[in-house]
């Protein structure tokens, strides 16, 4: 059996409980180790203290917006690079200027797909397998 | 590496906490032996590897053990799936009294923590399965919106059914799709193609069309693994298929199905896949219902265009056809240009409806053979307004209304009704403007025969600039050779007329005669 270190981690970040409640469940299904947090300071913390494979956040949260949040988890990229998502509703899709200096950054849109989540993740990991990123 | 233990992990903590609480070590262990999960210190026997671990026989453990242990085991209610023990081992050497815990005692608090991990095992396990079914509700909803959105955007309704067969295949991960509904005359296949030479002219996918409908009408059920159909999927696609397809309802009635098919042998469907697949369906058949209220819709709206513009006809036996004509000119300049789908929708009416005025023209000044008086020519000017007061009453066409306006408006100013110049004049106008003035020139009128089409070209080639927008007329010069066709096949009520003749052309006033289809007052 693997340790717990070496199981890929997911770090979802919501300040509501459903869809972290079904990413949590899909990815422990799927071996990934999940860490849920209820805000952009507990889901900075996370990425601190985890360093994760992937970070998954909603934008608007009460405190540190997500993308306040993804600004500051950027910093953190250079030593451990992982890839985000962030959730927006169809209506927000003209505010995405600010995510033009972030790399390897996706959009979903809510209603959120749990399969798509699914199926972005597996492509980047992919994608950083054959780019030859030590994960 | 999956979850190895899913809702029982929800126990873990408890175990612990009552194994010290025991002084014991604590296992879930399956009716048949194996430990699930275990807690506190695990007995260490020559015989074992290592400590206890989950996946290890208990049984097998113990008799193998140098040490004799005592088992004390109660059953876990946990659900009815998943039969369970709570065991304590006990070393059988350790004296009753070194025990933390008698016999009794110790059997009435396995029995309670039994019932209690049974409890959190469950409401983990039902809260897993509500997660899996929030899950698929949000696999649902993002299709629904999905389709909603595209339909919102107002595309064919091809595109509209092709998104919805890509949804079908990455939500459902098949590599195969197809839509049928034989009434409606939708037969939509995307993804993997196989061998198309095996099927060039596409009758075994019709044949393996009606052979779906078939089994999904007769089974009225969701249809996995359909023998028949399967078998002729495969055998077009030439690989092993697995075939899924729901049916397709409207009004209660079948009519039609959606199927996907996974092409590698071992994969199969899950209920989720059905369910998902299921909501799909519902979409096509509101998309086709939808499309078919359009499809009505527009088909009335154009039946009443058509009357009207037969009216116009019956009013000028000279210019009959013209309208249609104009029309079909128009769109064949549009087609040249590029231009977009939507300014093309526009451009459809307004071609048809740019003469639709002239119903409040006396058939005395249309059908004039002389040239118009003043005050005639003043009447005929009104058309381009009243055009746009007949049509204004259609919701449906404001945006062919300025298209209409100004058609008679003239690159350097001096057309009518609003004296608008180069670029003020709308886009779509001036290509009316073009189309207008070949057809106009290449007809018999009242007062002039029908001019040769070359000789129209240089005329049209002349007015660049000055009447009309040079880059309209440069695409009509490109174009001419596809346009020819429809002018030349218009029934002539007069022999051409010799250009030197045409006095409406060739006179003085050539710049206020030509473009107009109509004679103007003589100069002076």
């Amino acid at each position: 059996m693997h340790s717990e270190q070496a199981r890929p981690c997911i770090v979802v970040v919501d300040d509501e409980p459903y869809v972290p409640r079904v990413l949590d469940l899909k990815f422990r299904q799927a071996g990934w180790r999940t860490v849920i947090a209820r805000n952009g300071a507990e889901g900075l913390a996370a990425v601190q203290r985890e360093r994760p494979d992937v970070l998954i956040t909603d934008i608007s949260m009460p405190g540190m917006t997500g993308d306040q949040l993804c600004r500051e988890a950027q910093r953190h990229r250079d030593t451990n690079p992982f890839l985000i998502i962030v959730v927006t509703s169809r209506t927000e899709r003209d505010l995405r200027g600010w995510t033009d200096d972030i790399p390897d950054l996706h959009f979903l849109e809510k209603p959120v797909s749990p399969r798509a989540v699914m199926r972005t993740v597996e492509n980047w990991l992919a994608q950083r397998k054959v780019s030859g990123v030590p994960s | 590496m999956s979850d190895p233990l899913g809702p029982l992990e929800s126990a873990r903590a408890l175990l612990r906490f009552a194994s010290n609480a025991a002084g014991c070590p604590l296992a879930l262990v399956s009716t048949t032996g194996r430990v699930m999960l275990w807690a506190g210190t695990p007995p260490s026997c020559g015989t074992c590897p290592g400590p206890l671990e989950p996946g290890c026989r208990l049984l097998a453990a113990r008799d193998a053990c140098r040490t004799p242990h005592e088992f004390v085991s109660v059953p876990v209610p946990a659900h009815p799936g998943v039969p369970l023990n709570l065991v304590a081992m006990l070393p059988a050497d350790t004296p009753p009294e070194g025990r933390r815990m008698r016999q009794p005692e110790l059997a009435g608090f396995l029995q309670e923590l039994g019932n209690l991990v049974a409890a959190t095992i469950r409401e983990r396990a039902e809260l897993e399965l509500m997660s899996l079914e929030l899950s698929t509700r949000y696999e649902e909803l993002n299709l629904i919106y999905g389709v909603g959105e595209r339909l919102a955007r107002g595309g064919h309704l091809h595109d509209v059914l092709k998104y919805i067969l890509e949804e079908s295949m990455s939500t459902t991960s098949a590599q195969w799709a197809l839509l049928h509904m034989p009434r409606a005359d939708i037969l939509e296949v995307d993804g993997w193609a196989g061998d198309k030479a095996s099927d060039r002219d596409g009758s075994a996918l019709r044949a393996l069309a009606g052979s779906i409908a078939d089994e999904v009408t007769a089974g009225d059920e969701p249809l996995t693994a359909a023998k028949q159909s399967q078998q002729a999927l495969s055998a077009i696609l030439g690989t092993p298929a697995v075939l899924l397809a729901v049916p397709i309802r409207r009004d209660g009635e079948m009519a039609g199905f959606l199927a996907v098919a996974h092409l590698s042998g071992d994969a199969a469907f899950s209920t989720s896949d059905v369910r998902l697949l299921q909501a799909l369906a519902e979409q096509v058949a509101l998309v086709a219902s939808n499309w078919e209220l359009h499809a009505s819709l527009r088909e009335f709206l154009m039946s009443t265009v058509r009357s009207l513009v037969s009216a116009i006809d019956a009013k000028d036996a000279y210019t009959r056809g013209h309208s249609e004509r104009v029309h079909r000119l128009s769109l064949l300049l549009a087609d040249s240009m590029g231009l977009g789908e939507s300014d093309y929708e526009t451009l459809r009416w307004a071609s048809l409806l740019h003469d639709i005025g002239k119903l409040g023209v006396p058939e005395s000044i249309l059908g004039k053979p002389g040239k118009l008086t003043e005050e005639e020519f003043a009447v005929m000017k009104r058309h381009p307004d009243r055009s746009v007061e007949i049509i204004s009453h259609i919701a449906q066409l404001a945006p062919a209304l300025d298209g209409i306006r100004h058609h008679h408006e003239r690159w350097d100013g001096s057309g009518y009704p609003c004296g608008l110049s180069g670029e003020e004049i709308p886009l779509l106008a001036r290509i009316i403007s073009v189309a207008d003035t070949f057809d106009a020139l290449t007809s018999t009128r009242a007062y002039r025969g029908a001019l040769p089409p070359e000789e129209v070209r240089e005329y049209i080639l002349g007015a660049a600039g000055r009447h009309l927008d040079p880059g309209v007329v440069a695409v009509f010069d490109r174009a001419f050779p596809a346009l020819l066709p429809l002018v030349e096949s218009k029934p002539n009520a007069a022999p051409l007329a010799r250009v030197d003749e045409d006095i409406h052309v060739r006179d003085a006033n050539e710049d206020r005669a030509a473009h107009a289809d109509h004679p103007v007052p003589a100069a002076g």
